[in-house]
């Protein structure tokens, strides 16, 4: 009997059109590169035929002799003749190349080639040791004998150029190769000196520039631990990226040694469901300041910034730290980043009364057995812990000189209630209530919420300092934030003061009269009348506020109710909706990122257009396997169907009688009923 | 050439096993794909090195070219990035844990760069869909109803396109396509899912409607319509 024919196997039985002995020919020829390439690559086989670097060739004796030349320079001048130090001071030094300027733009500063020849990885690099010979390593070694003329580079015989083919490694051509071919043609074009201590800048009669720092001005890698750097800008492989992590904050990785000076881990913060604890070492000598990759490190594949952080930390970047600020290159690829606490930050300890009005995420915490710190897991709503700390909303006064405020702290339970400060020592005024929900879903959750509340019912000191917050306890207890940027500050356009919900998220009071039209409850529970649209909450310590509007955090945006909540899952419909999808659990309690919880956490950055819920970047998921039950309940294909679903851009409708307590969200092919619990 | 190549039973079971037999790996660099090769990839010489992937390119060639030609729409694409994928496999050495796992991820990624190059010497703007329609007459070496086939995948989002091409043309799994996509098997589920009702509609219609070139061309038709 014959099968149905399947369309899906229509292709089956066709075929490539090439052949074993076409593949083995093709990598014979030289790689794609329009010179061609000298023996080299990985394989111990004879895989790729010698050539050369043509263009490096025939820029052979063309170095400019020094001209007078008009200036035409755009790009910044460090020093210039007379204002800085000799041009002779480039001579007896290493310089390391840290910016390349080329037609007015920023170009990527491509690390020397492993396959280079030239000892292994290491930064792009002048060497100026030797009195009259100036030569960049890159892959290839160019430069040659030179002299200066006043501080004009004069050339003596040519620039030299090594032979060498340098491939990445994905087998194709090192962009360093290319950079080679920039940095002869740099050389070929007249360049004047300018020296001023550490700094050296080469310009050339076109204002195409280079600034190079004395590799010995340099911090040693090890510098690097025990600090927390702030990511300012990221490029991956040429492509600039945003430094803001999917949570609306900028990505930060702190390096924490464990073993050695050369051993430790970095921690990617900001990121969420993915793992962000990579082992790295470092190694360290003149030239090679190098991460250095250890074996099977996990790196999340989602195409977020954090991810993308933790992908080029992980490919051995060269490091460049001085002072607070540092930079990570590999290949097109960089991080640049800064230490705001750093040595050169300036900045100094904060009045504890800078805690209030501030939104932080618990980034790492200690106790006396775990002085290296005790993990941090990550929240019911799928990031860090918050903690809002804001000012009583009744205190007179500004908010720098006031003692008294509310501190509420957001993990899988939501705690939190009035607090004073009595010089820098954090006050609990009375009983703080707890909301009651059980999170199974991340081990240690709940005892980790115990231990937050512990230490801060524990009479914790309090430092702020820039954008870093510890909570001190006598006993060894301490737990680090990391403040969210412009946390003090209302919404825009709003005069309303900051005060909190009980579950810890910013909340804006506005006074009754007002009574906008995007006002809901402050949860929880809200006890509103449909005639009253005033707000009692019986939970708390005296309440200070009325009607509140849930202000977005980091994820910006405009109220509309939906977030700041946990919703069940009470119906579903729609095509490829099943009806043991309900029960889930639709978390938005960190406003502007909503989770879902079913076998797997799956979450991300969802914004508002008018009524609609819109997707703000990748979904972040935790990757555990749940099979199917003999009951028909499938977890994983839940997870799916919640997560296309939301993909959809669900229009979100408030139930006429619900009173902000539950809604629908519409899809136009799928609903899910959602409502408070 | 010929297309079929008359053994497709043998040839089929013989990709089938390793890819139908894999589970899902905890580490995406896991191995996707069992292969023949020793386990010990770290010092192996240049020949042993080239009997890996060569015996790689045996196990893979064929599923991964119907793979190829149906994301890309054309066989042209498909053979190119096909035989680059391994020549660089060749030249990048015996560092590469996987051979076969490692050709799938590159020949996508060649497959999308070749596209875009050939769109662009085609002075049409690169949109990442509209595949058929800018690589019209590259099919001609297919049968009849793998012609209808890639034309109807050619009406579905790109993700759709290779997740089909990768599960139900080449025979991964879920997880196994994932590891591909760099995306997570619920994700390459849901699509399969969308892209299957809408493929069942596609090559249902009549011919005129499942013809993709110009009316797909520039418009938004790759997307499903919720």
């Amino acid at each position: 009997m014959t099968e149905p024919h399947d369309p899906l196997r229509s292709l089956d039985g066709t075929g490539p059109q090439g052949s074993w002995a076409g593949v083995v020919a093709r990598a014979e020829r030289p790689a794609d590169l329009s010179v061609d390439l000298v023996a080299g690559g990985r394989s111990r086989r004879p895989l790729l035929v010698a050539a050369a670097v043509l263009a490096l060739v025939g820029l052979a004796g063309t170095i400019a002799v020094a001209t007078q030349a008009g200036d035409g320079n755009k790009a910044k001048v460090v020093a210039g003749p007379g204002d800085g130090d000799p041009p002779t001071a480039i001579w007896g030094r290493t310089w390391q190349v840290t910016r390349i300027v080329r037609d007015g733009k920023d170009q990527p500063v491509v690390p020397a080639s492993p396959s280079s020849g030239i000892g292994g990885r290491a930064p792009l690099h002048l060497d100026a040791t030797r009195e009259g010979t100036l030569a960049f390593y890159g892959c290839n070694r160019i430069g040659g004998p030179v002299r200066l003329n006043g501080n004009r580079i004069e050339r003596a015989e040519g620039i030299d150029s090594t032979k060498q083919g340098c491939l990445d490694g994905d087998g194709k051509t090192d962009p360093v190769m290319y950079q080679d071919r920039t940095l002869a043609k740099f050389l070929s074009s007249g360049v004047e000196v300018f020296v001023s201590g550490d700094e050296l800048t080469l310009r050339n009669d076109v204002g195409d520039e280079i600034d190079l720092v004395d590799t010995k001005a340099f911090d040693p890698p090890v510098a690097i631990w025990g600090r927390t750097f702030t990511v300012t800008r990221l490029v991956e492989d040429g492509r600039e990226l945003s430094p803001k992590a999917s949570l609306g904050v900028p990505v930060r990785f702190r390096f924490k040694t464990v073993a050695d000076a050369n051993y430790g881990i970095v921690d990617t913060l900001g990121q969420a469901g993915c793992a962000n604890q990579n082992p790295v070492s470092v190694r360290s000598d003149i030239l090679a300041r190098e991460i250095v990759e250890l074996p099977n490190v996990p790196v999340c594949e989602f195409d977020v910034p954090e991810v993308a952080t933790n992908r080029i930390l992980v490919t051995q970047p060269i490091i460049q730290l001085r002072g607070d600020k540092l930079v990570l290159r590999s290949g097109t690829s960089s991080i640049e980043a800064v230490d705001p606490t750093g040595p050169d930050s300036g900045k100094s300890e904060d009045p504890p009364t800078a805690i209030w009005g501030k939104v932080g995420l618990v980034e790492s915490r200690f106790d006396a057995d775990h002085p290296d710190g005790l993990p941090v897991v990550d929240g019911s709503a799928g990031g860090p812990p918050i903690l809002t700390a804001v000012l009583a909303s009744d205190q007179p006064g500004s908010a720098e000189a006031s003692p008294v405020g509310r501190v509420s702290v957001s993990g899988c339970n939501g705690v939190g209630g009035a607090a004073h400060l009595e010089g820098d020592v954090l006050v609990k005024d009375g009983d703080w209530p707890v909301t009651q929900q059980a999170c199974t879903t991340a081990e240690g959750l709940v005892e980790q919420d115990a231990w937050i509340e512990g230490l801060l019912s524990s009479r914790p000191t309090v430092e702020v300092s820039g954008d870093r917050l510890t909570l001190a306890a006598g006993d060894g207890r301490r737990m680090e934030l990391f403040l969210l940027p412009g946390g003090d500050e209302p919404p825009p356009g709003d005069p309303a003061t900051t005060t909190t919900t009980t579950d810890g998220l910013v909340a804006t009071t506005a006074p009754e009269t007002t009574a906008p039209e995007t006002t809901v409850s402050a949860p929880p529970p809200t006890t509103t009348s449909s005639t009253v649209p005033e707000t009692t909450v019986p939970t708390e310590p005296p309440a200070t506020t009325t009607t509140t509007t849930i202000a977005f955090g980091p994820g910006g945006g405009s109220a509309d109710g939906f977030f700041g909540y946990e919703w069940h899952v009470v119906s579903v419909t729609g095509e490829g909706a099943n009806r043991e999808f309900r029960g889930a659990v639709v978390d938005t309690r960190t406003a502007g990122f909503v989770t879902i919880s079913g076998c797997n956490g799956a979450g991300g950055a969802m914004q508002p257009e008018g009524d609609r819920l819109v997707k703000d970047g990748d979904w972040i998921h935790t990757a555990k396997g749940c099979p199917p039950t003999g009951d028909g309940e499938d977890l994983m294909a839940q997870d799916a169907w919640y997560e296309a679903f939301l993909t959809d851009g669900p229009r979100v409708v408030a139930t006429p009688d619900s009173l902000g307590s539950a809604v629908i969200l519409d899809t136009g092919t799928a609903t899910v009923h959602l409502e408070r619990p | 050439m010929d297309n079929h190549t008359g053994d497709d039973e043998t040839e089929r079971a013989r990709h089938a096993k390793p890819l139908r037999t894999v589970t899902e790996p905890a580490d995406p660099a896991e191995p996707l794909v069992a292969t023949d090769a020793p386990a010990d990839t770290q010092d192996v010489d240049g020949d042993a090195w080239v009997e890996r992937v060569r015996v790689a390119y045996d196990d893979v060639r064929a599923p991964l070219w119907r793979a190829l030609v149906a994301w890309s729409g054309s066989t042209d694409v498909a053979d190119e990035a096909l035989a680059e994928s391994f020549a660089q496999l060749l030249r990048r050495g015996a560092e590469v844990r996987d051979p076969a796992a490692w050709a799938w991820r590159a020949a996508f990624r060649l497959a999308a760069g070749d596209l875009q190059r050939r769109r662009a010497a085609a002075g049409r703007q690169a949109d990442g869909e509209d595949v058929m329609a800018q690589l019209p007459g590259r099919l001609d070496r297919l049968p009849d109803d793998a012609i209808d086939l890639v034309r109807a995948l050619a009406r579905l989002s790109d993700q759709q396109r290779r997740c089909v091409a990768l599960v139900d043309v080449a025979g991964h799994t879920a997880p196994s396509a994932a590891a591909v996509l760099g995306t997570s098997a619920a994700t390459v589920r849901v699509q399969l899912m969308r892209a299957r009702r809408r493929l069942r509609t596609l090559l249902t219609e009549p011919e005129t409607d499942t013809a993709p070139t110009t009316a797909a061309a520039g418009s938004n038709e790759t997307e499903e319509p919720r």
